[in-house]
């Protein structure tokens, strides 16, 4: 049998560092990947699972109830004014779920960034990497969640690949911001669930998700402009039963501004860390 | 690359100076590294080798000074050198979700390597690291040292031309210390150069060509290990005991006795060319003490008279 010294060549003929300089986030992301998808079985009963029992519980059981009471809303039945804000909802927790603790643990915990930082790979292409899959994440997540939607007749199909690319840049866009966050966190992780129990649970509720946010007080309404949920959804209602908006470029703003700000810190400090 | 006579200098530091706010962990060193050398990193806790290893890893930033490695500098070309580096740190870090098998393959990727190359690679990896049975185990249970065993071979995926081994043998048993030792050795014949720190002087004086011995961030001196012992070192070593409340009392009365004593918390270290000679002016002079042993000066001798430590420190 051939052993590691018999066939020994060397890294200066084996290694052509331009392959992991060109393909390194990819790499990444893959890895990320074979990581997460030792968790397939809770991951696609959770995908499924949850966005069915909350459509019959809510979306059916409440919706009767609204649509008894108050007819249309938004001048539509409430499960298709609900279904694009569920979506947008569940990218936005995917995109969260996929840049948060995974950060935590790649700096601190495990330090696994610090090991793929040791090799030809460097800190702008782990932040890729990890954004790479969080966007792959995303998009299956909408698919699936879309594809359910129109099971329940709540959604069209054709609107399922519109509706994805927004849920990508929603889930891209905040995901970077949570990046961001996340790669300043030195300690144990408490400030991450802070983060989320005061910013990303509450933006569920502030978002317009169940509710059309004109009816609400205007200091509801102005919260919801901080949201990039609301933006996403508001994006997202028009193109899926074409609620007028005349906010559409600002939504469009606000969300790539929270993408370039999160990205603008993000980047620099994963090559810091990495490099102390 | 040059092509001259002169072996080719892989890692030259001068000036290398690290700090940490105003902490300085490394005071500014010159060293230099050539091709197929093994090369030493020792001293005692905190003394920096650990930030200079990583310095040379092209991870951690320098603060100061000069730093070229395999012909470039990290801080511009830190990926290209790495392509070409393998890295043992001093804390494992494997990816702990993830198989032995696994581990070796994902990090392989990171280099470009492809999957074919890998499957082979990863056989003969594993039985470099003598896991050939553990490789669809999780990497988080693993034993202590088999995540080491791991480390290590996962370093060498890539065929590195300088190895980097911070404390590689720590938490291995005397047995796998000793299998290393060997492959460490053959990976010398191969013309990789070696560069490691270690807490073992046994193995420092085996594996090394050539040491500095560190503290608190500065060389204290440099040489192969037969020359550090030459020049900081007597040829032989007399240690006695005089029992917990003896050592201290027999102590004054040593001053004059060889070239040089060191008093340890449990016992004497008596210097000079000739231990049993010594040891019969001991005799002489009246004291008796409990144990008494003779043996020729080590790098332990150096280490503690260069740092003024114990290892245990
Ligand atoms: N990130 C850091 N921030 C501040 N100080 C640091 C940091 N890393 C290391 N130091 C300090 O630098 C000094 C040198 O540390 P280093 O890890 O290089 O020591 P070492 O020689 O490897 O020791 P050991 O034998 O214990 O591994 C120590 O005093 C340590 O506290
Ligand atoms: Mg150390």
């Amino acid at each position: 049998m051939s052993d590691v010294f018999s066939n020994w060549q060397g890294a200066a003929k084996l290694v052509d560092p331009r392959k992991p300089a060109r393909w390194g986030s990819f790499y990444v992301a893959l890895a990320r990947g074979r990581e997460s998808f030792k968790w397939w079985m809770p991951m696609i009963a959770y995908g499924i699972g949850h966005p069915v029992l909350y459509l019959m519980s809510i979306g059916i059981g409440l919706g009767s109830l609204v649509s008894k009471n108050l007819g249309l809303v938004d001048g539509v039945p409430y499960l298709t004014f609900l279904a694009p804000a569920l979506l947008m909802a569940s990218a936005l927790q995917a995109a969260v779920d996929e840049t948060s603790f995974v950060v935590l643990q790649g700096f601190s915990w495990e330090k696994s960034f610090h090991a793929m930082n040791q090799t030809a790979i460097g800190g702008r292409q782990i932040a890729n990497g990890l954004m790479l899959y969080a966007m792959f994440r995303v998009i299956i997540n909408s698919i699936v969640y879309g594809v359910i939607l129109v099971l329940f007749g709540a959604l069209s199909w054709e609107s399922i690949p519109g509706l994805s690319l927004l849920a990508l840049l929603l889930g891209t866009c905040w995901g970077y911001v949570f990046m961001a966050y996340a790669s300043y966190i030195h300690e144990e992780g408490d400030m991450l669930v802070l983060a989320m129990r005061f910013i990303v649970a509450p933006m569920f509720m502030f978002s317009g998700t169940f509710y059309e946010l004109k009816n609400m007080p205007e200091l509801v309404q102005n919260i919801a402009w901080a949201s990039p949920l609301w933006h996403g959804t508001e994006l997202a209602r028009s193109l899926s039963y074409g609620s007028s908006d005349p906010y559409t470029f600002w939504h469009y703003a606000v969300l790539l501004g929270y993408g370039l700000i999160g990205a603008a810190f993000a980047y620099p400090q994963f090559m810091k860390r990495l490099s102390r | 690359m040059t092509k001259s006579s002169e072996p080719e200098l892989v890692i030259r530091a001068k000036g290398l100076r690290k700090t940490y706010g105003d902490f300085v962990a490394v005071a500014g060193i010159d060293f230099e590294v050539k091709r197929g050398e093994a090369f030493g990193l020792l001293g005692p806790n905190g003394a920096g080798k650990s930030t200079t290893m990583r310095m040379i890893t092209s991870t951690l930033q320098r603060t100061e000074g000069e730093l070229t490695i395999l012909g470039k500098d990290p801080d511009k070309f830190g990926p290209e050198i790495r392509a070409h580096l393998g890295v043992v740190p001093q804390q494992d870090n494997l990816d702990r979700q993830l198989t032995v098998w696994e581990n070796i393959l994902v990090y392989g990727r990171y280099f470009g390597l492809s999957r074919k190359f890998l499957k082979n690679k990863i056989e003969e990896l594993l039985a470099f690291a003598q896991l050939e049975e553990k490789r669809n185990v999780k990497s988080e249970e693993l034993s202590g040292g088999m995540k080491r065993r791991l480390t290590i071979a996962r370093g060498l995926v890539n065929e590195p031309e300088i190895l980097l081994l911070d404390e590689p043998t720590t938490g291995l048993d005397p047995q796998a210390r000793h299998v290393l030792w060997d492959r460490l050795f053959r990976l010398k014949e191969l013309g990789v150069t070696l560069v490691l720190t270690t807490h073992y002087m046994d193995e420092a004086e085996q594996l090394c060509d050539r040491l500095i011995v560190m503290d608190k961030g500065q060389i204290m001196a440099e040489g192969s290990p037969a020359q550090l012992i030459k020049d900081y070192s007597s040829k032989e070593v007399l240690e006695v005991r005089f029992g917990s409340a003896g050592n201290s009392n027999a102590a004054k009365k040593l001053q004059k006795v060889g070239d040089r004593i060191e008093v340890l918390p449990d016992r004497i270290l008596i210097y000079s060319s000739n231990g049993e000679k010594v040891l019969e002016q001991l005799t002489k002079m009246g004291l008796k003490p409990v144990t008494s042993l003779v043996r020729r000066s080590s790098l332990e001798d150096v280490f503690l008279r260069l740092t003024g430590r114990t290892l245990v420190d």
